[in-house]
């Protein structure tokens, strides 16, 4: 049973590593926590269910559509609201992206009431059985498409022109304007690509997870964790992390009961934060905040 | 008799040594200079001093007892005072009032607003800031910012202040006007340890100085002998520059 | 330090309005129906929280954005403490302390954190504690809530009573924020916030006063907990930690302007009155209406109010000269 766990564990770190990089990437890049961060995870939830529900799309394909549409929400309300208020303080970014998350949370109640929802994939109750550990299709699948997506951001911040900006952006605001940055797009851009991830993680937890308005919830405490533990802004650290996250949250589930996961999630953060705030493979990736 | 010792002094960044075990000591009544290229540990050097850093290693004595480990307020209380290289004035107060803080919180004796008031009235009157008493932060310009920070550690009637990069960004008329008051207070009985790029200004005041290089102590001696030592002239100009220079004295002026 | 004459009239005249109003407030339960009165008491309750939110925040610099953690420590406080026998007014006093008390125990490590940490940390804190009552349960009730004892008193007097209670915990915060001003540690506060490595060196012990500052905070959202839990009758954990209510106080307190004494009252009574107002026309999207409205206070408003009155007079008038 504790195989099975551990198993569990690290299926679902790939997930809860994904679903932060955003988050951090973020606040790395501008300085900014976004607390609609969790609720662009439960948008692209939704957006899977609609598709599977009106369109009869397997979750898996609609991956794609998900993402692109957290991107251009992401990207808009990067525009429109936060570049307004980004520089002048720490707590408008919080009260605001409380604000918004207020909003796409009653939104979604408003549209999908509060009851819960599902999708059931073909391959849905498939499982595998590997040394007598049972392992879900689904979470599986989950998981190998989180590693891909975190490795393929991880290419483009490296690989690309736009991923070498968002870098120079986050290294130093000024020197990258002075080069021809318009930061500000690379704040929109970052965010967009943030989101994308995000909507991603909305839809591949809508296999595992019910659907509910507040689902986000149930991911704030890991993306906390797991931006703190992995280091601000860093997307491999993100990836181990969320497996180191995945873990905890298992063995913890196993030695002391489901209830106290949470619990031990919020402990393990405090820990983290007053014991090494720089994360637990380097230096703060923000220098601001070190 | 020596006011501060300092032994062995260590602190680390991550792998980086940013101070090797650095020794000194500074006697009561004398103004010593810290000089050095820039990221030689100068001001990390004074943030090891202050607290402002927890030492990695070594020990600090004041007065005789020692006082390594104990936090910056408690520092302040024992008469160590300390100005930044970046001035960091309570913008949302008036000058007067961030004079009075020093007074209120870091005089080891005054109990009363008016004593701290008082105090805070004799600090800026002697630094020249008087008439600006009432205005904001803000509305001042650098070297009035600079004799802020000059003003602040006094109230505290400190007996040893710590000045980091007071004169940098004035200019001449000004860094003339901050070393007469630096040389004031000298004449007041106070200790200094001034860490300074500006030389003019360090060959002026210093009686003793030290020069660090990479976190460690590269020379110390009078002023005449540290700045004409080859070490010294190598390691601010360059190994090259040193060698052609090895026979003529160096001038002085400008080496930052 | 020295106000100017012209100065301290106004402060006159600014204490002779506050106390006319406070006996209007304190007289209206008289006159009012149970509409308003509930009105009210909200709009106390709120500005009590802000003003505490005001003491860390606005005095000492530090974003506890998850302040409302404090708020439901005061309602279980007050709840349980009643639950075991006590009276309201003792068991009043168990709140505020065990608030206090958390902040103060919490607050040495978490104090040490700055900026973006010590925010999230408190929001994690305020999230934690929803979960630690949900799932440790006992006395608390857990899941399920914590009825409290009902009073003697019938339900008129009984809110007459709680308005009153309400009101006098405004007042007397709004009373402690300004004394606080002027003392030393108001002082110390003030230079923690401009600039914490010099107030240090002046001679601050600033983790002290950084750990008093959030106690007091504490104490006093707590204290506000408080009075709603036997207001309510019966609280859960998710409403008593409602991080809501900490965004809610975080929206008043940047309305009323940060740091001042009565801003945070004024935040208070615009912003609840506005809500009641708005919030009468959307009976389903409450939620919708509330971010709507924090987004663009922080759009139109986001350094208070009075200064972005200020400014809009300002540019009329430019405006119209040019005219």
């Amino acid at each position: 049973m504790l195989w099975q766990a551990t198993t569990n564990g690290l299926l679902l770190g790939g997930l809860y590593g994904i679903a932060t990089i955003g988050f951090s990437m973020v606040w790395g890049v501008m300085g900014v926590i976004n607390l609609a961060h969790t609720g662009f995870i439960m948008l692209g939830a939704y957006t899977t269910y609609g598709l599977y529900h009106w369109v009869g799309l397997d979750p898996i394909a609609s991956i794609p559509i998900s993402m692109a549409a957290m991107f251009a929400l992401g990207y808009v309300l990067q525009v429109l609201i936060l570049n307004q208020i980004i520089r002048t303080s720490l707590l408008l970014s919080l009260v605001v992206t409380f604000g918004i998350e207020l909003v796409m949370v009653d939104a979604v109640s408003n549209a999908f009431t509060s009851d819960v929802r599902s999708v059931n994939a073909s391959y849905a109750a498939s499982s595998i059985e590997l040394f007598g550990v049972l392992i879900p299709v689904v979470r599986l699948v989950a998981a190998g498409f989180s590693i891909a997506l975190g490795i393929a951001f991880y290419a483009f911040l490296r690989f690309t022109r736009a991923g070498q900006m968002i870098l120079a952006t986050a290294l130093d605001r000024e020197v990258a304007a002075l080069m021809g940055i318009n930061p500000e797009r690379i704040y929109a851009l970052t965010a967009g690509a943030g989101a994308a991830l995000a909507g991603a993680t909305g839809s591949l937890a809508s296999m595992l997870f019910p659907i509910m308005p507040g689902m986000g919830l149930t991911f704030l405490s890991a993306v906390f964790v797991i931006t703190v533990l992995g280091g601000i802004g860093s997307v491999e650290g993100c990836i181990v992390a969320g497996f180191i996250y995945g873990l905890v949250q298992a063995w913890s589930g196993y030695y002391l009961g489901a209830n106290y996961q949470e619990i031990v999630g919020f402990a393990l953060f405090l820990l983290v934060l007053v014991l090494r705030p720089q994360g637990l493979f380097g230096r703060a990736f923000f220098g601001e905040h070190a | 008799m020596a006011l501060l010792e300092a032994s062995d002094l260590e602190i680390r960044f991550g792998g980086v040594k940013a101070l090797a075990g650095v020794s000194f000591h500074v006697e009561a009544g004398e103004i010593f200079g810290v000089i050095g290229p820039n990221g030689a540990g100068k001001t990390t050097l004074l943030n090891a001093i202050s607290a402002v850093y927890r030492l990695d290693g070594g020990s600090i004595r004041f007065d005789g007892a020692d006082v390594t480990g104990l936090r910056p307020h408690r520092l302040s209380r024992l008469g160590i005072a300390r100005t930044f290289q970046i001035v960091q004035p309570f913008k949302a107060m008036n000058v007067r009032e961030n004079v009075a803080i020093g007074a209120m919180f870091g005089h080891a004796r005054l109990r009363t607003r008016a004593e701290w008031l008082a105090a805070a009235d004799a600090a800026l009157e002697r630094t020249g800031l008087a008439p600006k008493a009432e205005l904001m932060p803000p509305q001042l310009t650098l070297a009035d910012r600079k004799r802020l920070e000059v003003a602040r550690a006094l109230a505290m009637g400190p007996r040893i202040i710590l000045f980091d990069e007071v004169m940098a960004g004035l200019n001449h008329t000004e860094i003339e006007r901050m070393i007469d008051l630096v040389k004031s207070l000298k004449q007041a009985g106070l200790t200094v340890v001034i860490i300074e790029h500006v030389m003019k200004a360090v060959l002026a005041l210093c009686d003793r100085i030290m020069v660090l290089n990479f976190g460690a102590k590269l020379a110390e001696g009078a002023p005449g002998e540290v700045v004409s030592d080859a070490k010294v002239v190598e390691a601010y100009l360059g190994q090259r520059f040193a060698k052609a220079h090895a026979s003529a004295q160096p001038a002085a002026g400008g080496a930052a | 330090m020295s106000p100017a004459p012209r100065i301290r009239r106004r402060a006159l005249v600014l204490w002779a309005l506050a106390i006319v109003g406070v006996a209007l407030l304190a007289a209206a339960p008289l006159v009012l129906n149970n509409y308003w009165l509930r009105v009210l008491t909200t709009v106390f309750m709120y500005a009590i929280v802000t003003q505490g939110l005001n003491v860390i925040v606005g005095l000492a610099g530090y974003h506890a954005f998850g302040n409302a953690v404090f708020f439901g420590f005061g309602a279980y406080g007050c709840g349980v403490a009643m639950t075991l026998g006590l009276p309201f007014p003792l068991a009043l006093v168990a709140a505020v302390a065990v608030s206090a008390a958390v902040a103060g125990v919490i607050g040495w490590p978490i104090l040490r954190l700055r900026g973006h940490y010590f925010a999230i940390a408190t929001v994690a804190l305020n999230l934690a504690a929803i979960q630690l009552v949900i799932q440790v349960g006992g006395i608390t009730g857990g899941a399920q809530g914590l009825p409290l004892p009902l009073s003697d008193l019938p339900p008129g007097p009984l809110y007459r009573a709680i308005y009153l209670v309400m009101l006098a915990g405004m007042v007397v915060s709004t009373l402690l924020v300004a004394f606080i001003l002027t003392r030393p540690f108001g002082y110390a506060l003030r230079a923690i916030r401009d600039g914490e490595r010099a107030a240090g060196v002046m001679g601050i012990d600033t983790t002290a006063s950084k750990v008093a500052a959030w106690a007091i905070s504490a104490g006093i959202t707590g204290f506000a907990g408080g009075v709603w839990a036997y207001w309510i009758t019966f609280i859960e954990p998710a409403s008593a930690f409602d991080p809501a209510i900490g965004v809610k106080a975080y929206m008043m307190l940047i309305l009323g302007g940060m740091g001042t004494v009565v801003g945070p009252v004024l935040g208070a009574f615009v912003l609840e009155f506005l809500s009641t107002l708005v919030w009468g026309g959307f009976v389903t999207a409450h939620q919708i209406v509330f971010g709507v409205l924090i987004v663009a206070i922080c759009l139109v408003a986001p350094n208070g109010m009075l200064v972005a009155g200020r400014t809009l007079i300002q540019r009329w008038r430019s405006r119209h000269g040019a005219a």
